[in-house]
């Protein structure tokens, strides 16, 4: 915290004891709607979400059950039709301003006139980092993301998952207090997705960031390194009729896995975790449910508690 | 079977180093070729020319009364070889008169600098219209019909009025050169392919990039610099390139119908006045217009190479 780097979108940080304090996100009641041609689509209904600081929460879910649109609301990229939404105590429209965020997409978004480094020192070229400042951090975070050797390279000269790491070093370059990351390991190879992962758990841990985190793989969610991890499902209008919310607790559900509905639940940590998903089927554990039946018409939140 | 062994054990950055030199030398060849057939273009025009000269009749071809192939005579079809002597020859029997190339050349350079300010002209009013239109919708509604309209206005009518305005206007000791009517009408040619393109590559930002500047907090002026305006340069390119060739035609036209003297379109007229005493001589003017046209294009392409980095998706697609 105490990088020099930092200064111009972090002078807030300087009173870290109060803002530890505050919630990264809070979310109240928040209903998202859509016009469209065929009608009003319900994206999000009455969610509340509170994420603390230095908090890891992913939001899992089928496409279309409004994870990504929620993650955009947190990002100020789209208003929220009703409630409320605070980040780090702030409209989210105040945080955007602030830079309190970094944020990955689904795709890397490079811009392809620009180098590799260029790409990393883009938002420290906008918020006006000195030159010499700005490619130290540019080598600090190519070096974390292992692309030092491609700094002077085209996004097109770069395989997806080499610029799907580039895109996480840019949004990682103002050490911002969270995260927001849409699906950004979707591209990457199993081997580079698990290295990613694990450092963004580490990243997050030692610069204090909290981390919201949009996937639609359960495997994804359920295999960053955690103690345990603690799950609540929230309906969602979109893809699921209302009544599918009373059946589905008449599902099985794994051993480890508890019911869903209910607004805590402690799953075993990331090795049982995995297995359960590995174990469908077997003649030993007859049909676990997989976690997959459970999770696919709602929006799961889940935890991880290091 | 070695290499690809070899390329298989090999660290990506020496594959890649090897990929980035075959391409440079596969681009190297394919600029060769480019030449190649260029020439080969140009020779084939001439093979024609010169055969239909010795294989067809004096009279054309007709049918009925109708010419449908040009007769070929020494008047109406020179030989290619007279053209070019004629070239090196002076332009007049007076004494100390210059070779005929020469003052070619001199009208093609006035002609040149008049269609260039034309173009300059019309690539800041086609960028602004484009940054208006981009920036306001209602902008674009508004005038992006009128832009299209003001193309369909025949440059002939207008270029003695542009003439008869420019000679009233008199700003303390500005004073309106006949040139600039000429450069006028030039860039009123120019700036209608600059606007489209522009307005175009203005607008091609993926959403994914306009949202990342937005979660950067960056206002109007960073984005246009960082975003837009990079991203418009595959759009722009053609667009300048269009420009150029427009504000040839309509620099040369321009001179023809407001009567300018000194540059190519005048020379145009006036030797094709004398092609019946003089038929090779005729063909001088309209070689320097055709070499003008390809300075013209050529300049943008110089911009492009030096845009090259900016071109990346153009490349890959």
């Amino acid at each position: 915290m105490s990088d020099p780097i930092l200064t111009p979108a972090h002078n807030n940080t300087a009173h870290t004891a109060d803002v530890l304090d505050v919630a990264a996100v809070t979310v109240r009641g928040v209903n998202k709607q859509f016009q469209t041609a065929s009608g009003t689509v319900h994206a999000l209904e009455n969610i509340n979400l509170s994420v603390a600081a230095g908090e890891f929460v992913s939001l899992i879910g089928p496409s279309g059950c409004g994870k990504s649109t929620l993650m955009r609301l947190i990002a100020d990229l789209d208003d929220p039709t009703s409630g409320e939404l605070a980040v780090f105590g702030k409209t989210a429209t105040q945080a955007r301003l602030d830079q309190d965020y970094g944020i990955a997409f689904q795709q890397a978004g490079l811009l392809p006139w620009r180098t590799v480094a260029a790409n990393v020192s883009l938002p420290l070229e906008l918020h006006g980092v000195a030159s010499a400042a700005r490619s130290t951090r540019v080598a600090e975070l190519l070096d974390m993301v292992g692309l030092t050797d491609f700094a002077d390279r085209f996004p097109d000269q770069l395989s997806g998952g080499m610029q799907q790491r580039v895109a996480i070093a840019r949004s990682l370059a103002e050490q911002p207090r969270l995260l927001l990351m849409d699906e950004p390991f979707g591209a990457l190879d199993e081997m580079t997705r698990e290295k990613m992962q694990t450092d963004l758990v580490r990243i997050a841990a030692d610069t204090g960031a909290a981390v919201v985190f949009v996937t639609h793989s359960i495997r994804e969610s359920t295999s960053f390194p955690a103690a345990s991890m603690r799950t609540r499902t929230w309906s969602c209008p979109s893809v699921a009729p209302r009544q599918s919310t009373r059946s589905r607790r008449a599902l099985a559900l794994p051993r480890g896995v508890a019911r869903p509905r209910s607004s805590t639940l402690r799953c075993r940590p990331l090795a049982s975790a995995s297995r359960i998903l590995s174990q469908r089927g077997t003649a030993k554990h007859p049909a676990t449910v997989p976690s997959t039946t459970a999770f696919t018409r709602s929006l799961v939140t889940l935890r991880l508690i290091r | 079977m070695t290499a690809t062994q070899n390329d298989k054990r090999g660290e990506v950055a020496v594959r890649a180093a090897r990929s980035s030199g075959a391409a440079s030398s596969r681009a190297r060849t394919r600029l060769l070729g480019g030449f190649g057939w260029g020439i080969a273009g140009v020779l084939f025009i001439a093979l024609i020319w010169e055969g239909y000269k010795f294989l067809g009749p004096d009279n054309g071809v007709l049918i009925g009364e109708l010419r449908v192939l040009p007769r070929t005579t020494d008047l109406a079809m020179p030989h290619l070889w007279d053209m070019v002597v004629r070239l090196a020859e002076p332009v007049t029997r007076a004494d100390g008169a210059l070779p005929l190339w020469a003052v070619v050349a001199l009208a093609a350079l006035t002609t040149l600098g008049i269609a260039a300010a034309g173009w300059a002209v019309g690539v800041v009013v086609g960028v602004a219209f484009a940054l208006l239109m981009q920036r306001w919708r209602l902008a674009e509604f508004g005038l992006l019909p009128w832009i299209v309209i003001s193309q369909t206005v025949p440059l002939i009518a207008f270029a003695p009025v542009v003439k008869s305005w420019g000679s009233r206007v008199e700003i303390g000791s500005f004073e309106w050169q006949d040139w600039m009517s000429v450069a006028l009408i030039a860039s009123y040619l120019a700036f209608f392919p600059i606007t489209i393109g522009a307005l175009k590559g203005l607008q091609s930002p993926d959403r994914i990039h306009v949202e990342l500047f937005e979660t950067y907090a960056s206002g109007y002026w960073s984005t246009l610099l960082r975003l837009r305006l990079p991203a418009a340069v595959p759009y722009l390119l053609p667009a300048l390139r269009l420009g150029a060739a427009n504000a040839v035609i309509g620099a040369v036209v321009a001179e023809v119908s407001t009567g300018l003297q000194g540059g190519i379109g005048r020379l145009l007229i006036q030797f094709a006045g004398q092609a019946s005493g003089d038929p090779a001589k005729a063909w001088a003017p309209i070689f320097g217009a055709i070499v003008l046209g390809l300075v013209a294009a050529g300049s943008v392409a110089l911009l492009g190479m030096i845009l090259k980095d900016y071109r990346r998706t153009e490349e890959a697609a």
